[in-house]
C-alpha cells in the first residue's frame, strides 16, 4: 500500500535574482514497509525531497497525496496535525530539546497530540527500550554521546507509531561504529515491526543493507532500484 | 502545563540572563510601587492637614446658592438660629458624624487707633474648633469660650497694626440690617495662614463675637467632622437625603472641593508619577523584549523541530509567551518582596525631614497599597507576555525548513 505519492513535483528556490531548481519533476511513491534510501551527491536535492515528503516544505508545483488525499491546499494546522499523526522525523543533528531528559524528549510528540503525561511516559519508556536506551531515560541530551542521542531521537520518532519515519542523513554526524548501530536498529525495526523508513545518505557503507535505493541527480530521480 | 515546565526550565537554563531580566522587572516594580506609596502617603498627609490643621473639616453645609452668590449677598444665604439648630440635630443623628459646628465669616475694617486696614475673619465655636484641630492646635492655645472678644491675628496683619499679644484693636463694619457697628477685640496671639495673600488680612475669633458684629444669631455654614475620611460620600448622601426630607435647601461641599491647593498638588504629583511610571515600565519591558527576542533567535532550530513533530504555530506562541509571562511574574514577585522590605526598613529607620512651608518634622514613609501592587503585577506580567508573543509569532510564521536549517 502506498503511503505517500508524489506526482511531477518541482521545487524552485529563489536566491535573489537567480532561481535554484532543487527538484525538477519528481514522481515517486513510498510504500508501507519500505526501507528506502535516497542516494545522491551533495546539492542533488535529497533534503528538499525529504522535506516535501515530510510536509515541512511545499512543492512549487506538482501534487502530493497522503493516504489518498491531496495535501496541497491544506491549512498549516491541518498539515501540522498530519505530521503529528503520520510522520516521524530523525534529523542529522538529532535536534533533541536540551532542557528535557531523554524520556521527556520521547514523551513530547505524544503530549503534543494531547495524550496524558502518564500514558505518554509508559509509551516513551517502551520506545526507549526498543532502541536500547531505557537506562538513560533520565539523562539530558548533553550527557549522551552522539550515537545515544540519535537512538533517543529514533525513539522519539517511533513513539507515535508513525506511518513513515523520515531521516535526513541520520548517520552523518556519527562515527562508523555508531552509524552501523543506528543502521542495525533501523533494519531491525523495519523487519520486526514493519516500520517504514525513508532516509537520505551518501554513505556507501550503509547502502547495501537497504531494500530500495532511489538515486537522485540534479533534482531528478535517475534510478529507483528495489532489491 | 507542558509549556510551563518548558518555560521554567529554559529560564533556569539561562539563569544569568533571566536573573538580570527578573531583577530589572523587580527594581522597576519596586520603584513604581514605592513612589506610588509615597504619593499616597503625601495625599493622606495633606488631606489631614487641610481637614484638621486648616479647620476645613470633612464636609461643609451651606445654604443652596452660597457658593455662587454668598459673597455678594451674605445675609441672604445665612442660616438663622433655628436652621442651625435643626441642621446640627439632623446631621448629629448620623452615627459617623463626630461634630457639627456653625461658622460665620465676616469682613470690615480693623484699626489700632492710628492705622486701619481691611480684614477678613472667621468666627468659630472655640471648643469645637479645638476638637476639630486636635494636634494641629495653634501654638499658644486657641480661642476660648470664656473670653469671646479674644482674637488670633495673622502675623503680617499684626505687624501692620503693630499688635502684640495682650493688645487690642477695633473692628468696624455694617450689620446685615445696614447699621454701622464697631467692636473691641483683644489680641490673644498670632498665627501664620501659610499664604502671603491672606496673611495680612485674616483674623480668627469666636462665633459669638462674630455674630455680635453682624448683629445676628445665624451662621453661614456648618462644618462637619467625620470619624473616617472614607465615609465622606456616604454621609454626604445621607445629609442630602435628610435635608430634603426636612425641607432644607442646602448644598454640601467636601473638603477637597474647598481646597484647590490640594488638587494642584495632586495633579502635579500625578504628573510626576506618570512620568516616572512610563520611563520605568519602558526600561523594564525593554529588558524583557531584549531577553525574549534573543531567546527566540537562539532557539529557532528548536522551534523548527517542534513544528516538524506536530506543534502548531499557536503552540510556539504559547511556549514563549508563557516564558515571558513567567519572567514578568517572577520579577513582580521579587518586586513585592523588595517593596515590603523597603517599607519596613524605612519604618524601622524612621527617616525624618522638614517639608517645604512647614515647621514640623515629618517621618518619611510609604504606604503599602496591596491593590495597586496586584494591578502593577498583572500589568507587568501582561507586558512581559506580549514582549515574548510578538517575536514568537514571527518565528512561528517562518518556514519550518528555514528554522531547521540554522545549525
Ligand atoms: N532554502 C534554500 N534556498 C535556496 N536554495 C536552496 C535552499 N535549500 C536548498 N537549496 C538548494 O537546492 C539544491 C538542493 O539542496 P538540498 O539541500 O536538497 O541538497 P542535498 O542533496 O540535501 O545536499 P546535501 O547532501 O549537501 O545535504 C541545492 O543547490 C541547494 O543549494
Ligand atoms: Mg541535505
Amino acid at each position: 500500500m502506498t503511503i505517500i505519492e508524489l506526482t511531477d513535483v518541482h521545487k524552485t528556490y529563489h536566491l535573489g535574482e537567480t532561481l535554484v531548481k532543487a527538484l525538477r519533476g519528481v514522481s515517486l511513491g513510498i510504500d508501507e514497509g519500505d526501507l528506502a534510501a535516497v542516494w545522491g551527491a551533495s546539492g542533488s536535492g535529497k533534503s528538499t525531497l525529504l522535506n516535501i515528503i515530510g510536509l515541512v516544505d511545499e512543492p512549487s508545483s506538482g501534487t502530493l497525496t497522503l493516504n489518498g488525499s491531496e495535501v496541497g491546499d491544506m491549512s498549516d494546522n491541518a498539515k501540522t496535525d498530519l505530521r503529528s499523526r503520520y510522520m516521524g522525523f530523525i534529523f542529522q543533528n538529532f535536534n533533541l530539546m536540551p532542557i528535557l531528559t531523554a524520556l521527556e524528549n520521547v514523551m513530547l510528540p505524544l503530549q503534543v497530540q494531547g495524550i496524558s503525561a502518564l500514558e505518554a511516559q509508559d509509551k516513551a519508556l517502551n520506545s526507549l527500550k526498543s532502541v536500547g536506551m531505557e537506562k538513560f531515560s533520565q539523562h539530558r541530551p548533553d550527557k549522551l554521546s552522539g550515537g545515544q542521542r540519535q537512538r533517543v531521537a529514533i525513539a522519539r520518532g517511533l513513539v507515535t507509531e508513525p506511518k513513515l519515519l523520515i531521516c535526513d542523513e541520520p548517520t552523518a554526524n556519527l562515527d562508523f561504529e555508531n552509524a552501523e548501530r543506528v543502521m542495525d536498529l533501523m533494519c531491525e525495526l523495519n523487519e520486526k515491526r514493519g516500520i517504514t523508513f525513508l532516509f537520505s545518505t551518501h554513505d556507501t557503507r550503509l547502502i547495501d543493507r537497504v531494500k530500495r535505493i532511489i538515486y537522485i541527480e540534479d533534482g531528478t530521480i535517475v534510478k529507483d532500484e528495489r532489491k | 502545563m507542558m509549556w510551563l515546565k518548558f518555560a521554567l526550565r529554559n529560564i533556569y537554563k539561562n539563569r544569568r540572563r533571566s536573573a538580570a531580566t527578573i531583577l530589572a522587572v523587580a527594581l522597576g516594580f519596586c520603584s513604581i510601587s514605592l513612589f506610588h506609596g509615597y504619593t499616597q502617603e503625601t495625599y493622606a498627609g495633606v488631606a489631614t492637614s487641610i481637614i484638621h490643621g486648616g479647620g476645613v473639616g470633612h464636609l461643609t453645609v451651606f445654604k443652596q446658592g452660597f457658593s455662587e452668590r454668598g459673597r455678594l449677598e451674605p445675609e441672604k444665604y445665612l442660616f438663622d438660629e433655628q436652621e442651625v439648630k435643626k441642621i446640627q440635630a439632623l446631621v448629629k443623628s448620623i452615627s459617623e458624624v463626630l461634630l457639627v459646628t456653625p461658622r460665620l465669616n465676616l469682613s470690615g475694617l480693623i484699626s489700632n487707633g492710628k492705622t486701619s486696614t481691611i480684614f477678613l475673619a472667621e468666627g468659630v465655636v472655640p471648643d469645637d474648633d479645638a476638637r476639630l484641630r486636635g494636634e494641629f492646635m495653634l501654638k499658644g492655645g486657641g480661642l476660648d469660650s470664656q473670653t469671646p472678644s479674644a482674637v488670633q491675628v495673622a502675623t503680617d496683619l499684626a505687624t501692620i497694626l503693630e499688635l502684640v499679644p495682650g493688645g487690642n484693636a477695633v473692628i468696624m463694619g455694617n450689620t446685615f440690617s445696614g447699621m454701622v457697628n464697631a467692636l473691641d477685640v483683644d489680641m490673644r496671639n498670632t498665627y501664620n495662614t501659610g499664604v502671603d495673600a491672606t496673611n495680612d488680612k485674616f483674623i480668627r475669633m469666636s462665633l459669638e463675637h462674630a455674630q455680635l458684629f453682624y448683629d445676628t444669631q445665624g451662621a453661614d455654614k456648618l462644618v462637619v467632622l467625620l470619624d473616617n475620611i472614607q465615609h465622606i460620600p456616604a454621609v454626604k448622601a445621607q445629609i442630602q437625603a435628610l435635608a430634603k426630607k426636612n425641607g432644607l435647601d442646602i448644598e454640601i461641599k467636601t473638603w477637597d472641593e474647598l481646597a484647590t491647593f490640594y488638587h494642584q498638588l495632586k495633579s502635579m504629583f500625578d504628573m510626576i508619577f506618570l512620568f516616572i511610571f512610563t520611563i520605568v515600565i519602558v526600561v523594564a519591558v525593554m529588558s524583557v523584549i531584549n531577553t525574549m527576542s534573543m531567546t527566540v533567535i537562539e532557539r529557532i532550530r528548536e522551534i523548527g523541530t517542534l513544528r516538524a513533530i506536530g506543534v502548531r504555530r499557536s503552540g510556539i506562541k504559547w511556549l514563549f509567551s508563557v516564558e515571558g509571562g513567567a519572567l514578568g511574574l517572577l520579577g513582580s514577585a521579587l518586586g513585592v518582596i523588595l517593596t515590603i522590605s523597603v517599607h519596613f526598613l524605612m519604618k524601622s529607620m524612621a527617616f525624618t525631614f522638614i517639608p517645604p512651608s512647614s515647621s514640623a518634622e515629618v517621618t518619611l514613609s510609604v504606604q503599602l497599597d496591596i491593590g495597586f501592587m496586584l494591578v502593577l503585577s498583572l500589568l507587568l506580567i501582561l507586558l512581559a507576555l506580549l514582549s515574548a508573543y510578538f517575536p514568537a509569532k514571527r518565528a512561528a510564521k517562518s518556514p519550518i525548513v528555514d528554522a531547521l536549517g540554522h545549525v
